[in-house]
């Protein structure tokens, strides 16, 4: 399974965001993007996304247009950069929701075996975090957006969300955002940089430097 | 389509309505006593149900405000579109309406 966009252009206030994008992502691949502050990495993954609707786009799955937002489909899985969950709704629950296995995130997740009863407000921001990050990447969806997963997460809890990502690309198609350009770099399979409203495909962390990306 | 027929669609639903629900309801209780026991007002029915599709239209056009639309995102990870969502809140608020008028006619 292949999902490209291209053709997008993106203005807010008379300012071109994005417009020169082409983006290929694959099953069994991890495609990353990097990009400076504004340069439209958000509004990217919100546009695959269906929820932010460009002036213009072209989004292929397959090689076949998809028209309609994709979240109608039912079969994409995003994880925003604020919290996504409802502050009142159980942990149980959420898990149930979302089809995954309490269990199966307590043994990968230890500290967290006390919380089975709690509600998601009784959580630290992080703790939540951890939790969203899980049940978007283990949905089962064909195709997982995850804006900024790495942030807000303790770094003995990121290498453990790089170890799923790893299992979870043989079945869907994983594109990921974040400013941690290291692990983005460690778990991506493909990397794009957004700028100046265009995607350039990165081959090495020597690039990055050659764009002026990091120094 | 599936999700018309997926029982997760009407919770997810109703955890989204809950709060509208709520005022609606509370409008509702005091539209149908000051209506019908102070005002004495003949087209109540219309009333209510004018309130109800200005109320939801009100929470239609709030989710165009960014931060409102944070919340939509929960939902769309499940397929469900703003509108559906609200279709279904006011076929809720409108069934929960129902039964509350027939309850009170018996008294």
């Amino acid at each position: 399974m292949t999902l490209e966009i291209d053709s997008v252009e993106l203005e807010f206030d008379g300012k071109k965001i994005l417009y020169g994008i082409y983006i290929k992502s694959e099953r069994g691949k991890v495609t990353g993007i990097l990009g400076r502050n504004g340069s439209g990495k958000t509004s990217l993954l919100r546009i695959l996304f269906g929820d932010l609707q460009p002036k213009y786009k072209n989004i292929r799955s397959n090689g076949k247009c998809l028209p309609r937002p994709m979240y109608m489909t039912g079969k994409i899985g995003y994880l925003p950069q604020y919290s996504l969950l409802p502050r009142h709704i159980s942990i149980k629950r959420a898990f149930g929701l979302f089809n995954v296995p309490w269990e199966q995130f307590i043994n990968l997740f230890q500290g967290f075996r006390g919380y089975d009863k709690s509600r998601i407000n009784d959580l630290s921001s992080g703790e939540i975090r951890v939790i969203e990050a899980y049940l978007i990447l283990m949905s089962k969806k064909e195709i997982i957006l995850l804006d900024e997963p790495f942030s807000f997460i303790a770094p003995i809890f990121v290498e453990k969300f790089k170890a799923l990502i790893s299992q979870v690309k043989k079945r869907s198609i994983i594109i990921l955002t974040d400013h941690f350009y290291n692990d983005i770099l460690d778990v991506s399979d493909t990397v794009y940089l957004l700028k100046n409203g265009c995607s350039k495909k990165i081959e090495d962390k020597l690039e990055l430097k050659s764009e002026g990306y990091i120094n | 389509m599936n999700s018309i027929f997926n029982f997760r669609t009407y919770e997810l639903s109703f955890r989204f309505a809950k709060p509208y629900l709520w005022i609606s309801f509370l409008v509702t209780v005091f539209m149908v006593f000051s209506g019908s026991v102070i005002f004495k007002i003949s087209n109540l029915n219309a009333m209510i149900l004018s309130f109800k599709i200005l109320f939801y239209l009100g929470v239609f056009l709030s989710y165009f405000d960014i931060a409102q639309r944070k919340r939509l995102t929960f939902y769309q990870n499940f397929g469900l579109s703003k509108i559906v969502l609200i279709l279904i809140s006011f076929l809720m608020d409108i069934a929960l309406t129902l039964v509350f008028i027939n309850l009170i006619r018996l008294f």
